[in-house]
């Protein structure tokens, strides 16, 4: 009897555990992105939510981050990379009197 | 409106409060800097916005919120506060002033910074600007019974008269500030009708630093336009780092105080754009002396390849950057942005070796875009490497942004679609899919969404892009194909949370009460 209505908890849990689940993805797929970061924090499907000690912790969390270990090395050599020489902008601007810094962004 | 306190009270103690805000780091450094010149203060935190559906908060919420100021007696009131909130910002207040109209209510945050005329007639004093130095100034003066009338940065509303008073200089050494406060004991967490005294952001894994304030860019629709128009400082550097060593020191002090801590969330504007020095005692320390994984939020430029592969190697494990439109007459005309397309792309292909995890932000509502401007996007989005994630945006009007400003001149924005006249960001700061929109827009929507998804080949996305008119009339299937998309992939995520042990029954059932008791 014990192990009975034990059993019948633990599928009465589990079935009650599977309805609120669904319910927050039917709520999540209303949402055609990713929340921004302070209601990530919250939401347990983006990695969010109250944590314990013990628990793993969050590792980047996109659906496809499994589908890009076939790296193409050599194609991404190949990629013409941004010249990494030249300095920002606005660390070029001391005095923070050049127009494209203290007024606006730089246009081109 | 009371002002006047007796100067012969020895404690002297500030109550500040935020609504729907509990990573609000302003209000953390006004109290640390309060404190640091012998005030004491508490924080009242009332609801925490999980997701899109904001309400006012219960009596009961409010009730308690009058509770904790009878409780503590503070000389002052202090309420920062976003535009959208306004409204309940307004309603607090005047709740406050009948139970407790002898407290002085100080106004911060930046929308009374954007709109302080509308703001000064309903608060004794107002914070236009940054408000360490100024708080700490109105508290002395307050305490000490002088006169409130023209400390800089605070607007005071004294007898019947306003004095406006300008900011003083922004601060350059961002080393003077103290660390946030994010003691325990002086805060209450106010939400489903009870409260609790924790600092609430010990609630999650994340720890949320700032490492410099003000933004090299000035985009239109941003609150760095506001700042920007009420500093208006030739020869100061808008855009300030804290040292390493200032940073560090905040993060030692985090550890220790969250121990579950496992996440750095950098919040600025964009970091890591402070001079090679800089980068190099960071990148030698970080590691060593914190190695918590972080993420960040960095402009275009900023995306090289180097850089990112050392930081990665420091523990950058995301990092968030704006695309906002990809179309660069949109990007130049509407939003004052440098299109960043290239930058972007450069990047997501060196990211194909990279493996970091990226996530793009996109603007969507924009009723002056054309549908050109949307196919830019679309396109552009469809050129991008996978993966990657979207935090879509919908363009909202927040009062005192270059972009609202111009609408209101020209006459193109109606008034009452501003911000805290209009309460939009309570449903659509987060973009969802059931939001009022034309055909068009549903359409665009779609696109946007699939193409961010594996689930659904791009081939098949490039085939409706291609027969866009019949799928503009005819727009219900491919919404509900993006919707269907949604569903695949976060029915996915849930699966693999689960299977690596991330997602608890626990975790699942707290944040769906959560959602629930708060949109009641």
């Amino acid at each position: 009897m014990g192990l009975r209505s034990r059993l019948k908890g633990k599928i009465k849990e589990t079935l009650e555990g599977v309805g609120v689940l669904a319910k927050v993805i039917h709520d999540e797929a209303n949402h055609p992105g990713r929340p921004q970061p302070h209601m990530a924090a919250r939401n347990p499907l983006w990695g969010g939510g109250e944590v314990d000690d013990e628990e793993n912790l969050e590792t980047p969390d996109s659906d496809d981050a499994t589908v890009q270990s076939t790296t193409q090395d050599a194609e991404a050599e190949s990629v013409s990379q941004p010249t990494e020489e030249v300095d920002y902008w606005f660390l070029n601007d001391e005095d923070g009197e050049g127009d494209d810094w203290s007024l606006t962004n730089p246009k081109s | 409106m009371p002002n006047a306190l007796d100067p012969q009270q020895e404690e002297f103690h500030v109550t500040l409060m935020t609504i729907y805000s509990v990573e609000n780091a302003g209000i953390r450094y006004v109290s640390a800097a309060l404190q640091r010149e012998g005030f004491d203060t508490s924080i009242i935190f009332l609801r925490d916005w999980v997701h899109n559906s904001l309400t006012m908060p219960t009596d009961e919420e409010i009730e308690i919120a009058m509770d904790v100021i009878a409780q503590k007696q503070p000389k002052l009131i202090g309420l920062g506060f976003m535009s959208s909130l306004y409204p309940i910002a307004l309603e607090v207040t005047r709740r406050i002033q009948e139970r407790f109209p002898h407290i002085p209510i100080l106004w911060g945050g930046i929308h009374p910074t954007s709109v302080p005329e509308e703001c000064i007639p309903e608060v004794d004093y107002l914070c236009v600007g940054e408000g360490e130095m100024a708080a700490v100034e109105l508290c002395q003066a307050l305490q000490e019974g002088k006169s409130t009338i023209d400390i800089p940065n605070v607007w005071a509303n004294v007898g019947g008269e306003i004095h406006r008073n300008t900011p003083r200089p922004l601060t350059q050494d961002l080393d003077w500030l103290p660390y946030p406060d994010i003691r325990d004991d002086n805060k209450f967490y106010i939400e489903k009708n009870s409260f609790t005294i924790e600092e609430p952001w010990k609630r999650t894994a994340e720890y949320r630093i700032y490492f410099s304030r003000g933004c090299p860019y000035n985009c239109s629709y941003c609150y760095v336009s506001i700042l920007r128009d009420v500093y208006n400082e030739k020869g100061k550097k808008f855009y300030r780092a804290r040292s390493v060593d200032h940073i560090m020191g905040e993060l030692r002090m985090a550890m220790k105080m969250f121990p579950k801590v496992a996440r750095i969330k950098v919040d600025d504007d964009t970091s890591f754009a402070f001079g090679d020095a800089w980068m190099q005692e960071f990148l030698e320390r970080y590691p060593k002396e914190v190695g918590i994984p972080f993420e960040c939020m960095l402009i275009p430029p900023m995306l090289r390849p180097n850089m990112i592969r050392k930081l990665m190697a420091a523990g950058l494990v995301r990092v968030q950057t704006g695309i906002e439109s990809a179309s660069p007459e949109e990007s130049v005309e509407f939003h004052n942005r440098s299109p960043g397309n290239k930058s972007i792309m450069n990047f997501a292909e060196a990211n194909k070796e990279l493996g970091l995890n990226i996530v793009y932000d996109v603007i969507i509502d924009n009723p002056h875009a054309t549908e050109k401007m949307k196919l830019e996007t679309a396109e552009f989005l469809l050129e991008l490497p996978m993966p990657y994630d979207i935090y879509f945006y919908s363009l909202n009007y927040f009062p005192g942004t270059a972009l609202t400003k111009e609408g209101l001149e020209s006459g193109d924005l109606d008034p009452n679609l501003v911000e805290g006249k209009t309460t939009k960001a309570w449903r659509q700061f987060r973009v969802s899919m059931d939001w009022p929109r034309s055909d068009e827009d549903r359409f665009y929507l779609a696109i946007y969404s699939l193409a961010s998804k594996s689930i659904v080949p791009r081939s098949v996305i490039r085939s409706i892009l291609d027969n866009k008119e019949y799928w503009k009339q005819n727009v219900d299937p491919v919404f509900y194909l993006a919707w269907a998309a949604n569903y695949g992939k976060m029915f996915f995520v849930a699966l693999r949370y689960f299977r690596n042990g991330e997602l608890t029954w626990f975790k699942v059932r707290q944040y769906a009460s959560l959602k629930q008791l708060i949109s009641q």
